[in-house]
């Protein structure tokens, strides 16, 4: 391929990539909803809320230090019916999400500084940043 | 390929995949709080390290598929380092980086071994877009990868839906792999290095050397994760 016209073709495409994937990640730092309330099938809570209603656990993984909120205390709290049958979709502020089932939710957390969904028995591919909903099916 | 030579190149997929392996397992590990957690490490190492190791591999050397020996000498060594509880999906994503850097760079038009690449300008400026294309599709490819094989292997449930509304964040966080890229490449293949004609070192000198690189690599990652 000539030299000037396999520039011009490489130009065209980096530059597409770079321009669209830039504008994409700018998008994907806009909350996708209100990163002040955390909604467990369709109850709302407050992240200061959260914080009088539920007692703090500092926990450990991977001799990282947290500290946050038992989940299954929250997912009680919503009253889900058939909660250990159910399936929960974690939501996060960037889109971000993931489908956990109830054994994983049992010994889980979600911090209280970062809103992060934390899963001990899960890879950290599952866990979930500024979280804003559990959706339960 | 000579009985000598094939040993020869064993010796350097072995030693660069060691150090491309170490890289992945200390970098990758680096924890980021406030401000910095946001930090594109998961970019660094596809678009710059992984994408510069196996170019200037590629330049040194001049064969192809090496460097897909490379990525699974990488990719073992980060499956031997207990970093996360899903290994096999980071080292597997290690070497289908590796499989994309084939893909892309046996093509005879970007043959950045053979072609005469000077430090002109148009030279610089075709390697700057190939390492756009190149650290973007390298770092796309890998962050897809574990976003499959990681449900799949861990839960055995893979949900497409899931995998759909997260594929916007993966192609917007590879913005951070193509620029990164932009830059390795041309480091890669024009940066003066000393001139060395791999075949013209002594047996003793070359695997003594490669054989001291590597083992210090995985006795390295060893120490850190074991010790």
């Amino acid at each position: 391929m000539n030299p000037s016209r396999m520039n011009i073709i490489l130009g065209v495409l980096a530059s597409v990539i770079l321009v669209s994937s830039l504008a994409v990640y700018a998008y994907s730092l806009t909350p996708i909803g209100d990163t002040s309330l955390l909604v467990v099938d369709g109850n709302q809570y407050t992240w200061d809320e959260l914080g009088g209603m539920f007692a703090e656990v500092n926990f450990v993984i991977d001799e990282d230090e947290y500290v946050g909120y038992s989940m299954a205390d929250i997912i009680l709290d919503a009253g889900i019916e058939d909660h250990q049958g159910a399936s929960y979709k974690f939501i996060g502020a960037d889109g971000y999400q993931k489908d956990v089932q109830w054994k994983d939710i049992e010994n889980a957390f979600i911090t209280d500084i970062d809103h992060k969904a934390v899963f001990p028995g899960l890879t950290k591919s599952f866990w979930v940043r500024d979280l804003i909903e559990i959706r339960v099916n | 390929m000579e009985k000598k030579n094939a040993y020869r190149l064993l010796a350097g997929i072995i030693v660069i995949g060691s150090i491309w392996g170490m890289l992945e397992c200390i970098l990758g590990s680096i924890k980021f709080s406030g401000t910095l957690e946001a930090f594109p490490m998961g970019a660094l190492l596809g678009g710059f390290v992984g994408l510069g190791l196996m170019s200037f591999s590629r330049r040194m050397f001049q064969v192809r598929w090496m460097q897909l020996g490379m990525a699974v000498v990488a990719g073992i060594l980060r499956f031997w380092a207990p970093v996360g509880t899903c290994v096999i999906c980071s080292a597997l994503a290690i070497v289908a980086e590796g499989l994309v850097f084939e893909l892309i760079f046996n093509r005879p038009t970007f043959n950045i071994a053979n072609r005469g690449w000077t430090t002109q300008r148009s030279s610089i400026m075709t390697l700057g877009f190939l390492g756009v294309v190149a650290g973007f599709t390298i770092y796309f490819t890998g962050y897809v990868f574990t976003q499959i094989m990681t449900p799949v292997i861990t839960t055995g449930i893979f949900t497409p839906a899931n995998f759909i509304a997260v594929l916007p964040l993966i192609y917007g966080k590879s913005f951070f792999a193509a620029a990164l890229g932009a830059l390795a490449l041309p480091i890669a293949v024009l940066a003066k290095v000393p001139s060395i004609n791999l075949q013209n070192i002594p047996n003793k000198h070359y695997y003594g050397t490669a054989s001291s690189i590597s083992v210090m690599c995985w006795v390295v990652v060893f120490a850190f994760y074991y010790l």
